[in-house]
């Protein structure tokens, strides 16, 4: 199960990925992998993801995240901003996972 | 709040802003200009609540109580700046599509 989570920057959605990481250690789930890039790096790097997260500060991008990711076969979401501003890493990884099994 | 959650609080708001303001300019250029105002208002909305984020840090800081300087704080200004921007310019480009709708009409 891969993650990818992508903002401006890729700065940001850097630190709720380190979270994310304390948190899938502390439930000792495997196989799973989360990462953080740029939107502008996701063309390139979406093949190996199976979800995409959108950090909610670039949501006005969606209608080409849409597209690209029905091109691509992905599933996304955009990250509520409210869950993203209080840096909750817990709910943020069962929205993806959530995501990848429905 | 802790220090992450008011950064990334700052970044959300102010990021919110950013796509609500970009949301106007798309729906300016379809020429649905009252809705383009209304996503406007909520923008600035969004700046607000971005900026009593920061203020509170701000009147800590004037009391006493000071943060690191983090290079995550510095990309949250950085959000905050390029949203108000972005807000403050498509408001000018909301009125420009409006004169130019305007213009159309009167010439057809």
């Amino acid at each position: 199960m891969k993650i990818l989570l992508v903002c401006a920057g890729g700065m940001s959605t850097s630190l709720i990925v380190e979270k994310m990481k304390k948190e899938i250690e502390k439930r000792k789930i495997e196989d799973i992998k989360v990462d953080a890039n740029t939107i502008e790096e996701l063309e390139q790097v979406i093949d190996d993801y199976d979800v995409v997260m959108v950090g909610p500060q670039i949501r006005y991008k969606e209608p080409y995240i849409k597209n690209l990711c029905a091109q691509r076969g992905k599933k996304y979401t955009i990250i509520p901003p409210a869950i993203y501003g209080s840096v909750d890493s817990t709910k943020i990884l069962d929205l993806a996972i959530n995501l990848i099994n429905n | 709040m802790d220090y992450e959650q008011i950064i990334l609080s700052i970044i959300a708001h102010a990021g919110n802003a950013r796509s609500l303001s970009f949301e106007a300019l798309q729906l300016a250029k379809e020429g649905n200009f009252q809705e383009a105002r209304q996503k406007i208002s909520e923008a600035k909305e969004e700046l607000l609540n971005a900026h009593n984020v920061q203020s509170d840090i701000l009147h800590k800081e004037a009391a006493g109580d000071k943060y690191d300087i983090s290079l995550l704080l510095i990309h949250a200004q950085d959000h905050l700046m390029a949203a108000t921007l972005a807000k403050d310019l498509i408001e000018e480009f909301i009125e420009l599509y409006e004169n130019a709708f305007k213009n159309k009409k009167s010439t057809e």
